[in-house]
């Protein structure tokens, strides 16, 4: 009876559960009685077994959308679904998490063994079936050998992995990982990253992330949810999100160096910049101010290309060359990434032409094209 | 590094006011009562003495007054420091975990340490009168506590809670300093395991504290055995006990302060006994410090 209950728990584990967010809000008041919209009627539904990543800059809401799932803040409006369950009103404690801290969190005083041991103290399981399961998630995070150590006598690296063993010892619903690669140094970062997604698609665990690392959220996840200002702006697989941003705020956000943003606008269906340069003369909408947005690699140098720009520097960044350049009566240079032996020199006039382009509502940022 | 040794002499020069007060006044004699403490018939106003021994530890030995001494120091230390730390804990603990009033209460707490010792004395002494006294009153009853005829029982009892309410001031201060540094992450983790407050207790929050206690447990401990002021606080000057007793209670501080001024007596059994004192928490401290370096965590 006893082992049937545990078959199950960890069969529940690998199928993963589905989280639903639906009108989540969270405001915080100060003592002056400010009141601060953290998170603003989010709704999302993560899908089981998936491994997600909130994304976003510094105090749009993930980390407090995190820890709201894991039921550490209570939200102010709005619910929280694990499948048809309910959870909005339960503690942490109930609601079967695991969650792995940005610090970590290990107690400094216990070796790893007791660290991952802990969760299991609380829920009565037997020494022997207790120490079989923390050896299970020591081997699984690659940290069997570090049994007796302190945290202290650990790298960053493998303190993280410690957290996440002790996250995933009592076979929790949800897996929650708050900046997990933040405290860790750029190569580390790269291979901890990959260790995530690994042991996620092992565990088979419905697994939420935060960062605000474009190229960690794209890296791993099944699927990213860009936030900003507490309100969610697109949830879709990170390429096609990358791809097709729904607006300024999502296509500036993601891409690596940055997307260039010049401004120009519609005018009789025709699409120009402000210094009149026709850029397109057959787009369908009304005359407006727009915000054209060109990633780097869109870009081709062509003779007959119609944007005209004087060169400023170019960088060489190994297979490419990046170029920094101005287009005249602009005042913001822009980058563009170019095939490396062209030949091309500060100072010289070259023309563009591009593969594709977004336009951008100037007011409300929305995606036009 | 060559530069801090050519300023070597500004060095020597900023500590010299410092060093040479401490010289005379401690150096010197902690030095003085070692060499008084081994000459037999030390007089300090003939200055002569009757050479080299330990004829001056074994008068101590021989004085049941000494032992009295002893016994009482002890009690009161095994006694009320394990008492005030666990207390100071708790309070620490509780007024850590209140939101609303904390720092009215840490006021309310930390009141005794602002208060003067003497003055603190006189209110026990007053609260605990035979007659008129706050505790009689309130349970109907008419013990004598301080006064003639109290019994050692009663009498340590209200030295106890004395010694106990007025150290527990500074030892919830360095309590709560410490709890508060104790990263808030490691009881939301705890939380999310579901773990019970009694066990987030045991197994986090003392480890955690550990260095803290360690050292509050030995500034305690050297306090205790050191204890004289609150003997006299509440008896009264020169009086270790209730005026039917005068020594009840005294102390090892106590006795050696008496050997001072008794007439007649060397000063050497005074120098022996504070000699004596010392070896004593040396020794406990030495302990203390090798079992901290199994238990505490820092």
């Amino acid at each position: 009876m006893e082992e049937n209950k545990n078959i199950q728990s960890t069969e529940s584990a690998q199928k993963g559960i589905e989280v639903t967010l639906k009108n989540l809000t969270k405001e915080f008041t100060d003592k002056t009685g400010k009141i601060t919209v953290a998170v603003n009627d989010f709704s999302v539904t993560i899908p089981a077994g998936k491994l997600i990543g909130l994304l976003g800059p510094s105090g749009c809401g993930k980390s407090t959308t995190l820890y709201m799932i894991a039921g550490l803040h209570k939200p102010t409006g709005g619910s929280i679904f694990f499948d048809d369950e309910d959870v909005t009103l339960l503690p942490p404690e109930k609601r079967g998490i695991g969650l792995v801290f940005q610090n970590y969190a290990l107690y400094p005083h216990m070796t790893v063994k007791q660290n991952i041991l802990f969760p299991l103290e609380n829920l009565k399981i037997p020494r022997a079936e207790a120490l079989a399961r923390a050896q299970e998630m020591a081997e699984l995070v690659h940290i069997g050998e570090l049994m007796e150590r302190k945290p202290s006598q650990l790298s960053g690296g493998q303190q993280q992995r410690v957290a996440i063993a002790r996250a995933l010892v009592k076979y929790p619903r949800v897996l929650l990982l708050d900046e997990p690669l933040s405290n860790l140094d750029a190569r580390l970062r790269l291979q901890t990253r990959e260790e995530i997604k690994r042991i996620q698609r092992e565990t088979g665990i419905t697994t939420v992330f935060v960062t605000h690392d474009q190229e960690e959220a794209m890296s791993i996840s099944d699927a990213i949810v860009v936030m900003n200002e507490g309100i969610e702006q697109q949830m879709d697989h990170p390429q096609k999100v990358y791809d097709e941003p729904v607006n300024l705020f999502v296509a500036k956000f993601l891409g690596n160096p940055p997307i260039n943003v010049i401004d120009g606008k519609i005018q009789d269906k025709k699409l120009v910049l402000s210094d009149g340069t026709l850029i397109d003369d057959n787009i369908d909408f009304a005359n407006q101010e727009v915000s054209i947005g060109i990633r780097p690699e869109f870009f081709e140098i062509n003779e007959k290309g119609k944007i005209e720009a004087t060169v400023e520097l170019v960088e060489h960044i190994g297979r490419d060359n990046m170029i920094i350049s101005r287009i005249k009566n602009y005042d913001k240079s822009f980058r563009a990434i170019v095939p490396s032996g062209l030949g091309i020199v500060p100072g010289a006039k070259i023309k563009f032409s591009y593969s594709k382009i977004f336009v951008f509502n100037k007011e409300t940022g929305r995606r036009l094209i | 590094m060559l530069e801090y040794k050519k300023d070597g002499w500004k060095a020597a020069i900023s500590l010299a006011p410092a060093m040479i007060l401490l010289a005379v006044f401690t150096f010197w004699p902690i030095l003085n009562a070692f060499r008084m403490a081994f000459m037999n018939d030390y007089s300090m106003s003939s200055g002569k003495w009757d050479g080299i021994g330990i004829r001056n530890f074994i008068y101590i030995f021989k004085d049941p007054t000494f032992w009295t001494a002893l016994k009482n120091t002890c009690i009161m230390v095994f006694i009320s420091v394990p008492i005030t730390i666990i207390l100071g804990l708790f309070i620490a603990v509780g007024l850590n975990s209140i939101k609303k009033l904390q720092s009215t209460f840490q006021t309310i707490f930390f009141l005794p340490y602002v208060t003067n010792t003497i003055a603190l004395g006189l209110v026990f002494g007053a609260m605990f009168h035979q007659y008129d006294g706050f505790i009689n009153q309130l349970f109907n009853k008419n013990i004598s506590w301080i006064g003639a005829g109290a019994s050692y029982t009663n009498a340590m009892i209200v030295l106890m809670i004395y010694t106990v309410w007025n150290g527990l001031a500074f030892k919830i201060i360095v309590f709560l300093s410490g709890l508060q540094s104790i990263d808030k992450q490691y009881y939301q983790a705890a939380q999310i395991d579901a773990t019970p407050r009694g066990r987030v207790f045991r197994r986090i929050t003392v480890p955690l504290l550990s260095p803290m206690i360690l050292y509050i447990t030995i500034t305690s401990l050297i306090g205790a055995f050191k204890a004289y002021s609150s003997v006299i606080s509440i008896f009264g000057t020169g009086k270790y006990g209730p005026g039917s007793d005068p020594k009840l209670l005294i102390t090892i501080v106590g006795y050696v302060y008496e050997k001072l001024w008794a007439s007649g007596v060397p000063l050497g059994e005074a120098a022996a006994g504070s000699l004596i004192l010392f070896a004593i928490i040396l020794a406990i401290t030495l302990v203390q410090l090798q079992v901290g370096k199994k238990r505490v965590h820092y």
